[in-house]
């Protein structure tokens, strides 16, 4: 499943900066949406996918207290920090806050510009696992409470007979509900099962 | 004769005349017969006056006539008698055999007799007589009369039972008695000899009866004692002599032995053995010999005086212990001899001794010593009586008791001390015997709490029961056994319940004659108290990292803690006895004890730098401070060094005073340091925009897909920003130039004088020396004065820092000032360094250029902008020497040598 075109979002308050930036990437035929405050990105962003690229120093809201406002939002959108030169405590904040790298400026474009596409890869590895979690999670919601408990026997281990003496069922009744929650599940084979099971756990 | 013969004879009552009286009355009593046969011729006239009793029986017994004497004898008349009408004249048992017997008589059957018979008087007495019988018959033969004679032997026969119960006395005496009794004849042959005497000579009773005693003593020599003395007893003497027979010691009597008329018929000895006797009297000899001796070698004075005091003797002893010759002494009566203080001591025992009225007596008083001194003795006084009771003479024992006397007194007058001190001094003192204290003093009372009389209630342990010895108590024991003295240290809890520490100590001693034990103890809880502290203080002193050194005045070591241990490196073994100086370099002792002891014998404290040496000979800096310690009295008495290894120390003040004068560096250039930062962040966002629009260009040509028009624009967009980080260096520079600095006429000497303070504290610290050669008079220059400063104080730092690796005695610094060409004032910094290699020479001036690790490499960039703005210069040139010489120039004030502003 293919989503909206990935975009870098640069937010600077420099406009020198912002649009040199913009020329820079677009460049390389990416997509670029620019704002001049960490306010006015929050306005127009709707969790697509991408990159932002964000200036640490900026009048108003900060670029780490964007970061934080994005944290607050659960907007997993990687972020990549300009510092102006090696402000190390801001660095290293950056980072902790879940920055994805940092770069200093005056910058070779080449670097930008890759640490720009890996940005944009790991967001979109991590829109699939998201979808594919939402998904799965979908799925287990569709089960019955029944469906759910031999789900959690199979996944255990646990052979039919001891499922059904467990839960004090025929072992038909188990077969059957078992062939039933494989297909909601859309399950192919024991490992899709267990798979599905753990991304369901995972925290993401 | 002796007394023993005499004793013996009185004893039987008897002499030998009584013997020799023996056969003179058996003559009267043959005569007696005889007179009886007379009587049977011519009867009649004899008949009635005959002396003894006769009477005339008919043949059948029956009286015919009595005569007188018979009548008187018997107690009856004649009539009475004839009559036949008194019975029971006859002794009853006699009677029946008298009558047969007269009988016989009549009969012829036999002939005439005499018996002994009893007849009884009138006035009842049993009347002894000798009675004959005889028989008168007629011519043709027939029985006429009887005729009795009567005798009385009343008198004989009490006599003969006398003699009988003394012969037989004589003879158990004899046969018992240790003697020999003899009789010989007048041929001195033995006819008696007895006595159990004989045992010892080994012969039977009359066993020697035949044989002379010429013979029995086996000697022919008529001049031997023996014979001698019996011929002399034939003679009529009595003679005693005394002769060893067979070893035994014999004492011999020997006298007459008479017949009845006093004839010698023989004689009579006694012999006494008396062996026992001599061998007793030699015993006695020996004895008194002895007391003799006794007498005069006694060890004390004994003098034997008469009843009124006259001395008859006196010994040795006595005459030594008063000082007088025997014959002095014996001069005198004892009064006399007396202390005249004393004498009425022994007026009433002696007057009772000598009245009997007692034994003895004893009396201690003093005797006068001839030398005039006193002599105190202890006397006994006996008295020897005879048999009435009369005092002979006094004994008189003296002993010379002055020494003992005289530790009697000193024995009070311990006693005395004893009790003074015991009851007033602080220490708590018990004598304790057993289980029981029987002395305590108020000391006592006051350590433990408990009144005297508590004390002495209860046994010693029993004070308290917590009141134990730190050893055991059997310590007490073994060491009153061994006499020697015990301490201890034991606690013991007041009545009031808080402990008390005592510092007890126990030896033996007497007390009423008995061993006991004397314990004194002191209340030391305080001096407890002050050990404990002491101990904490001492191991706080240990524990401390810096050295504290106790010594005496002089500065000998006496303490020396584990800090002392560390940083010398001499174990406390090592260092005590030593003088404080050993841990200095040996020339600087000298002055140490200059300079340091004055001020401190003058202050009490003294603290300086000095530098030290350890045992390992390396030297090192430390601060030490001395104080000098005072005994109770203020007089001084030790001091006490604390030393701290400033090593360390010194390294760290160094680091900081390096540390501020970095800073002082930075501070200095913050401005130019703040610019710079600015600068550099106000060119980043252009020059990145610049690189941002140049690089999207080029990316575009490269994949052809820009438009020329949007190309155009960013290429304008890039120029801009070009345009714009020119513009941010164009306004720094103005603001950098903007503004006149400040200008005042100053003297460059007095500069440099205000420079210094400041600059000392590097170039002391550094161990630098600093010279000036300041020309006077100098023109004023126009300038920033601080600046200019500034300028110097760059200057000399790093001159300084130019000589660390100089030898410290070629590490001088000198600031000259001089008069230029042109009309400046050139002033001059030059250091002793290493001097700068060629290829750095030209680089010096730059900014940010810097030989040091820590440097920022602005000094001395901005040095030479300073005086450039001044209108000066500022150069390096080589020394000669080595090292490097700083000068800059100011232009003088337009020759205005004392212009004011």
């Amino acid at each position: 499943m293919r989503g909206p075109e990935p975009t870098v979002f640069v937010v600077d308050d420099d406009p020198a900066m912002r649009n040199s930036l913009c020329w820079l990437i677009e460049s390389i035929g990416l997509p670029v949406k620019t704002a001049a405050s960490a306010a006015e990105f929050l306005r127009s962003y709707a969790d697509a996918p991408g990159c932002l690229v964000l200036d640490v120093r900026m009048p108003g809201m900060s670029g780490l207290e964007l970061q934080a406002e994005l944290a607050a939002r659960r907007v997993c959108l990687p972020i990549l920090v300009i510092t102006a030169y090696a402000e190390i405590p801001l660095v290293v904040r950056a980072m902790k806050g879940g920055a994805f790298d940092f770069i200093e400026k005056p910058f070779n474009d080449q670097t930008l510009l890759d640490r720009i596409r890996k940005a944009i890869s790991a967001d979109a590895e991590a829109r699939r696992i998201r979808d594919e979690q939402d998904a799965v999670k979908r799925r287990l919601a569709q089960l019955t409470a029944r469906e759910r408990a031999i789900m959690e026997g199979v996944v255990a281990g646990k052979s039919n007979k001891m499922i059904a003496y467990e839960l004090a069922l025929n072992i038909k009744t188990i077969e059957h509900h078992r062939s039933r929650l494989m297909q909601k599940m859309q399950a192919n084979s024991l490992v899709d099962l267990i798979r599905f099971s753990v991304i369901a756990t995972e925290p993401y | 004769m002796s007394a023993r013969i005499r004793a013996i004879v009185r004893l039987f009552g008897m002499t030998p005349s009584h013997a020799n009286a023996l056969p003179e009355v058996v003559r009267r009593e043959r005569s007696t017969e005889e007179v009886l046969h007379a009587i049977d011729e011519p009867f009649v006239g004899a008949f009635e006056h005959a002396p003894i009793g006769m009477a005339l029986l008919a043949p059948d017994g029956r009286p015919l006539r009595v005569n007188r004497a018979l009548c008187e004898m018997l107690g009856y008349s004649e009539a009475e008698l004839v009559s036949g009408t008194v019975g029971g004249l006859t002794y009853p048992d006699e009677d029946a055999a008298g009558q047969a017997r007269l009988r016989h008589l009549v009969n012829g059957e036999i002939g005439p007799y005499h018996i002994e018979k009893r007849y009884i008087a009138r006035d009842g007495h049993v009347l002894w007589t000798l009675t004959s019988l005889s028989l008168l018959r007629d011519a043709a033969g027939a029985a006429r009369y009887v005729i009795v004679h009567v005798q009385d032997i009343s008198a004989r026969k009490e006599m003969e039972k006398i003699l009988h119960d003394r012969e037989e006395r004589l003879r158990v005496f004899l046969e018992q008695m240790p003697a020999v009794l003899w009789t010989t004849d007048v041929d001195l042959r033995f006819t008696s000899g007895r006595g159990r005497g004989l045992v010892e000579l080994d012969l039977q009773p009359d066993q020697v009866v035949g044989t002379t005693v010429g013979e029995y003593l086996q000697t022919d020599d008529a001049g031997a004692l023996p014979v001698v003395a019996h011929r002399a007893a034939l003679r009529g003497e009595s003679v005693s002599y005394e002769t060893d027979v067979q070893g035994r010691a014999f004492q011999c009597h020997v006298g007459p032995f008479r017949d009845a008329d006093g004839r010698i018929i023989g004689t009579i000895g006694l012999a006494i053995n008396v062996t026992e006797q001599r061998q007793a009297e030699a015993a006695r000899r020996e004895s008194e010999a002895r007391f003799a001796n006794a007498f005069e070698h006694a060890p004390v004075g004994i003098a034997i005086s008469d009843p009124d005091g006259h001395p008859l003797r006196v010994n040795r002893a006595l005459c030594e212990m008063l000082g007088y010759s025997e014959e002095e002494l014996r001069l005198k009566k004892a009064a006399e001899l007396t202390h005249p203080d004393d004498r009425h001591l022994t007026t009433e025992p002696r007057r009772r001794l000598v009245a009997g009225e007692i034994a003895r007596y004893h009396v201690e008083k003093r005797y006068l010593h001839r030398l005039g001194h006193a002599v105190w003795v202890s006397q006994n006084v006996s008295a020897v009586r005879d048999g009435s009771g009369r005092t002979l003479y006094l004994i008189a024992q003296t002993q010379d008791v002055t020494e003992r006397r005289r530790m009697l007194e000193a024995l009070q007058e311990s006693e005395a001390k004893f009790r003074t001190l015991a009851e007033t001094v602080g220490a708590a003192i018990f004598i304790f015997q057993g289980e029981r204290l029987r002395y305590v003093n108020p000391a006592a009372e006051a350590i433990t709490g408990q009144s005297r009389a508590a004390l002495l209630e209860g046994g010693f342990w029993q004070i308290d029961p917590h009141f134990y010895p730190v050893a055991d108590s059997p310590g007490i024991a073994s060491a009153t056994a061994a006499r020697h003295l015990i301490r201890y240290e034991v606690r013991l809890r007041h009545r009031s319940g808080e402990f008390r520490w005592l510092d007890f100590t126990a030896g033996v001693t007497e007390f009423d004659g008995q061993p006991a034990v004397i314990g004194t103890a002191f209340d030391i809880t305080q001096r407890k108290r002050d050990e404990r502290a002491l101990r904490e203080q001492a191991h706080i002193i240990d524990q401390i990292h810096d050295a504290v050194i106790g010594t005496d005045l002089a500065g000998y070591i006496t303490s020396w803690n584990r800090g002392a241990e560390h940083m010398f490196g001499y174990t406390v073994d090592e260092a005590l006895g030593k003088h404080m100086w050993r841990l200095c370099r040996e020339e600087r002792r000298d002055i140490l004890e200059r300079e340091v002891m004055l001020p401190l014998r003058e202050r009490g404290t003294h603290e300086l730098e000095i530098e030290l040496q350890r045992k390992s000979g390396e030297m090192f800096p430390a601060h030490l401070s001395m104080t000098l310690l005072t005994d109770d009295r203020g007089v001084p008495s030790r001091l006490i060094g604390y030393c701290v290894d400033i090593t360390e120390r010194n390294r760290v003040e160094e680091a900081m005073r390096q540390h501020q004068a970095q800073l002082a560096h930075v501070s200095r250039v913050s401005v130019m340091g703040q610019m710079a930062a600015g600068l550099a962040h106000e060119l980043n966002q252009p020059l990145t925009a610049i690189v941002s629009y140049t690089r999207g260009c080029a990316h575009r040509i490269r994949s052809r897909s820009g438009r020329a028009t949007k190309l155009r624009e960013a290429m304008e967009e890039a120029a801009a920003q070009a345009e714009r980080a020119a513009d941010i260096i164009r306004s720094l520079r103005t603001m950098i130039g903007k503004g006149e600095p400040r200008r005042d006429w100053k003297d460059v000497n007095a500069l440099v004088h205000q420079v210094l303070p400041f600059a000392e504290a590097e170039t002391h610290l550094h161990g630098v020396a600093v010279r000036l050669e300041l020309t006077p008079h100098l023109p004023r220059v126009q300038v920033d004065g601080i600046q200019i400063e500034q300028v110097i104080l760059n200057l000399v730092r790093n001159a300084v820092d130019a000589m660390q690796e100089t030898a410290s005695e070629r590490r001088t610094l000198i600031i000259s000032t001089a008069k230029s060409a042109g009309d400046r004032v050139e002033v001059a910094v030059r250091d002793a360094g290493r001097g700068f290699p060629p290829e750095i020479a030209s680089h010096i001036f730059e900014p940010f250029f810097t030989t040091k690790s820590n440097g920022l490499g602005m000094g001395l960039s901005i040095s030479r902008s300073i005086i450039e703005a001044h209108g000066g210069n500022l150069w390096a040139s080589a020394n000669a020497d080595g090292g490097t010489t700083f000068h800059f120039t100011l232009p003088a004030g337009e020759g205005k040598r004392d212009a004011r502003p």
